[in-house]
C-alpha cells in the first residue's frame, strides 16, 4: 500500500505542477467560476422576492445547494475528460502503457492533482460567498459535516469514473468533443447540477434514482442540507459506494476493449 | 531471451465512401479492409544481443515493437519476453523494458525534465544509488544538466530525444526497444545517442532492439539484422555473415546530360550487369559484377552513346545490401 501510494502520488504532484504552469488559465478559471456563482445567486434572489420557499427550499438552502454544486463542478472539470479521450485517440496512451503502471490508477491520481488546484481555489471562494450571503450556523454540526465530507469524497470518485468512462466512450466514435459534451449535459440534468431533482416531474425523479448521476451531486447536497440524515444518510453513502465500485470496474473492462483498438497509426 | 512465434497482427481499416451519405452508410453497415501488418513473424533474441529490426515504411516494424512492448494485442501467435507474455502481464513486462519512440515523447510536457525523471524513479522504484549512478553516466555522455530544469515543451528536438533516451534507461531495463530513436536529429546528437546505446549494450549486457531508417545506426550499434517486408521476415542474420554472403556488386551512378534512348536496354542485355535503371531523368544507376566489368570500361562504353556530366562509384555498403534484399523481396512477389 505504501509503495502503491509512493508510485502513484507522483502523478498528483506533477498534475499540480502542470496546472500551476498555466497561471493565466488558473486565474481565468477562478474568475469564471465566481461569475457563474454570482449569476446563480442573482437569479435565485429574483425568484425569492415573490416567495419565501420554492419547492420546500428556503433562501439559505437554495443558495447552499447552488454553492455545493459549483464546488463539485469545479473539481474534476471538462479538461480532465478531454485529456483522457485525446490520449487514447491520438495514441499517446502508448507512452503510458509501456510503463509498469495501471492506466486507470494513474488517471485517478492525475485527476486528484488537477482537482486539488481547481477545487482548492473554488472551495475558498465558495466558502467566502456562503458566509457572506447565507446563515450557515444551523448546518455546521460535526456529525453531518463528517457525513458530508465522506459523501463529497465518494462523489469525487464517482465523478472521476463518469469522466473516465466518458473519455473511453468518445474513443469509439471519432468525435471526442461531441460525446464529452453530451455526457456533460446528461450528467448536469440527472445529477441535479442544474436544479434540485425534487423540482422535476415524478417520473423523472424515479428515473434519476436508478442512474448513477444523482450520487455524484444531488445526494451530497441533501446530506449537507440535513434533508437526508441518520440511518438514511448511511444508506446514501453505501449507495454511493456501490456506484463507485460498479463504475470503477466497468471502466476497467471498457479500457481493456478500448486499448485493443488503440495506436493503429504508424507501420 | 525474447521469442516471437508465428506472430501476426491484422488491422481492420474502415472503408468509407466519401461524403455524408458514405459516413451514414458506414455507421449502419460498415465495411472494412483487412490489412495484415505483421504476418507470421518468428525470431528469437538472446540476452545482450543488439538487433536491428528494419524494413521499408509500412513493413510492420512499429507494429511488431508495439506488440513486444505490450501495447498492441497480436491477432495470433506468441510472444515471450524473459518468459513473460507482454499482453497478459503488461505491468510485469514493463518493469524490465525501456522504450523510446522517436516520434513521441514520454516526458511530461509542462514540468521540468528533472521532475519527469523523479516521477519515473518512483514509478519504477529505482534505488537511490542506481538513480544517481545513471544520472552521472547520462550527464557524462549527454550533458543533460543544461536543460534538466526546463520543461519538455521548451526543449529542442535534440535535447528532447536525449532526455527521452535517458528517461527510458533510468531503471536499468534488461531490454530496450528503440523505435526510430534518431529520426530528425543532427549528426552530433545522433553520435551521442549511439554512444550511449552501445555503452549500455556492451558494458551492461542490455538487449537492444532497434528500428531505424538510418543505417549508420544499424552499423554502429547492431551485430544482427532482421529485415521485414510486407509483414514477413525476409532476412535474419549476423551482419558480418550477411556481408560475406552478399559478395557485393559494385555500383556506378552516372549523371547524363539527357536521357539516352536504348541505353538501358543495351546495358541490361549485357552479361554481368545486375541492375540498370534511371533514378531520375538524368541519373543512371548501374550495378555490375566486378569480375566481368570495371567501372572504367563501363563509363567508356556509356560515353559513346550519351554525354556524361559526372559519375560516382558506389562502394559496397550495408545500405546497398539492404536495398538488394528489399529488391529481391519485391522480385519474389
Amino acid at each position: 500500500m505504501k509503495s502503491f501510494i509512493k508510485r502513484y502520488s507522483g502523478f498528483t504532484r506533477c498534475a499540480i505542477q502542470e496546472e500551476m504552469a498555466y497561471k493565466k488559465g488558473f486565474f481565468s478559471h477562478a474568475v469564471s467560476q465566481l461569475i457563474g456563482i454570482l449569476l446563480s445567486i442573482f437569479l435565485w434572489r429574483i425568484l425569492f422576492q415573490e416567495q419565501s420557499t420554492i419547492q420546500g427550499y428556503d433562501w439559505d438552502q437554495m443558495i447552499l445547494y447552488a454553492l455545493i454544486v459549483a464546488m463539485l463542478n469545479a473539481t474534476l472539470s471538462f479538461g480532465t475528460e478531454m485529456q483522457l479521450s485525446e490520449k487514447i485517440r491520438d495514441g499517446s496512451v502508448a507512452s503510458d502503457l509501456v510503463k509498469p503502471i495501471d492506466f486507470q490508477h494513474m488517471s485517478l491520481f492525475t485527476a486528484i492533482g488537477q482537482s486539488a488546484v481547481e477545487g482548492g481555489l473554488a472551495i475558498l471562494l465558495i466558502a467566502a460567498v456562503a458566509v457572506l450571503v447565507t446563515d450557515l450556523s444551523s448546518y455546521l454540526k460535526p456529525l453531518s459535516l463528517l457525513l458530508f465530507a465522506v459523501s463529497l469524497l465518494l462523489a469525487f470518485l464517482l465523478k472521476f469514473c463518469l469522466a473516465y468512462l466518458g473519455g473511453m466512450l468518445s474513443f469509439y466514435t471519432s468525435n471526442g468533443y461531441g460525446v464529452v459534451y453530451l455526457r456533460q449535459v446528461i450528467t448536469d440534468v440527472f445529477s441535479g447540477a442544474m436544479l434540485p431533482l425534487s423540482f422535476y416531474p415524478l417520473w423523472f425523479q424515479k428515473l434519476s434514482t436508478v442512474l448513477p448521476f444523482q450520487a455524484s451531486v444531488y445526494l451530497p447536497t441533501q446530506i449537507f442540507l440535513g434533508r437526508i440524515s441518520g440511518r438514511e444518510a448511511v444508506h446514501t453513502l453505501l449507495l454511493q459506494v456501490v456506484w463507485v465500485v460498479i463504475l470503477w470496474f466497468l471502466a476497467k473492462i471498457l479500457f481493456r476493449f478500448a486499448v485493443r483498438k488503440v495506436t493503429i497509426q504508424g507501420g | 531471451m525474447i521469442t516471437a512465434r508465428a506472430l501476426t497482427k491484422e488491422f481492420k481499416i474502415p472503408r468509407k465512401q466519401p461524403g455524408l451519405k458514405g459516413a451514414i452508410r458506414h455507421l449502419i453497415h460498415g465495411t472494412y479492409d483487412c490489412k495484415r501488418a505483421v504476418d507470421g513473424v518468428d525470431f528469437s533474441i538472446e540476452q545482450g544481443e543488439a538487433v536491428a529490426y528494419i524494413g521499408p515504411n509500412g513493413a510492420g516494424k512499429s507494429t511488431t515493437i508495439k506488440m513486444l512492448t505490450g501495447i498492441l494485442r497480436p491477432t495470433s501467435g506468441e510472444i515471450r519476453i524473459h518468459g513473460v507474455d507482454p499482453q497478459k502481464e503488461r505491468i510485469k513486462n514493463a518493469k524490465n523494458i525501456g522504450v523510446v519512440f522517436g516520434q513521441r515523447t514520454q516526458l511530461w510536457w509542462d514540468i521540468p525534465v528533472e521532475e519527469s525523471f523523479s516521477l519515473l524513479k518512483n514509478i519504477y522504484q529505482v534505488p537511490d544509488e542506481v538513480y544517481s549512478e545513471n544520472l552521472r553516466l547520462f550527464q557524462e555522455i549527454f550533458g543533460l544538466s543544461e536543460f534538466m530544469g526546463h520543461s519538455a515543451r521548451k526543449l529542442s528536438l535534440g535535447q528532447r530525444m536525449r532526455a527521452d533516451l535517458a528517461a527510458a534507461l533510468l531503471h536499468n531495463p534488461s531490454t530496450v526497444f528503440l523505435d526510430e530513436p534518431t529520426i530528425g536529429l543532427d549528426i552530433g546528437t545522433k553520435e551521442a545517442m549511439r554512444e550511449l546505446i552501445q555503452k549500455i549494450n556492451r558494458e551492461r549486457g542490455v538487449t537492444i532492439i532497434l528500428t531505424s531508417h538510418d543505417l549508420r545506426d544499424v552499423e554502429d550499434i547492431c551485430r544482427r539484422i532482421i529485415v521485414i517486408d510486407h509483414g514477413k521476415v525476409v532476412c535474419d542474420q549476423e551482419i558480418r555473415a550477411l556481408v560475406a554472403q552478399y559478395p557485393m556488386d559494385r555500383g556506378l551512378q552516372i549523371t547524363l546530360s539527357a536521357k539516352s534512348p536504348g541505353l538501358l536496354e543495351a546495358l541490361r542485355a549485357k552479361e554481368g550487369i545486375t541492375h540498370a535503371a534511371m533514378e531520375d531523368t538524368h541519373t543512371l544507376s548501374v550495378e555490375f559484377d566486378p569480375n566481368l566489368h570495371t567501372a572504367f570500361s563501363l563509363v567508356k562504353e556509356i560515353d559513346q552513346s550519351a554525354v556524361i556530366l559526372d559519375f560516382k562509384l558506389k562502394e559496397p555498403s550495408i545500405e546497398r545490401m539492404i536495398e538488394q534484399i528489399y529488391r529481391s523481396g519485391e522480385g519474389a512477389k
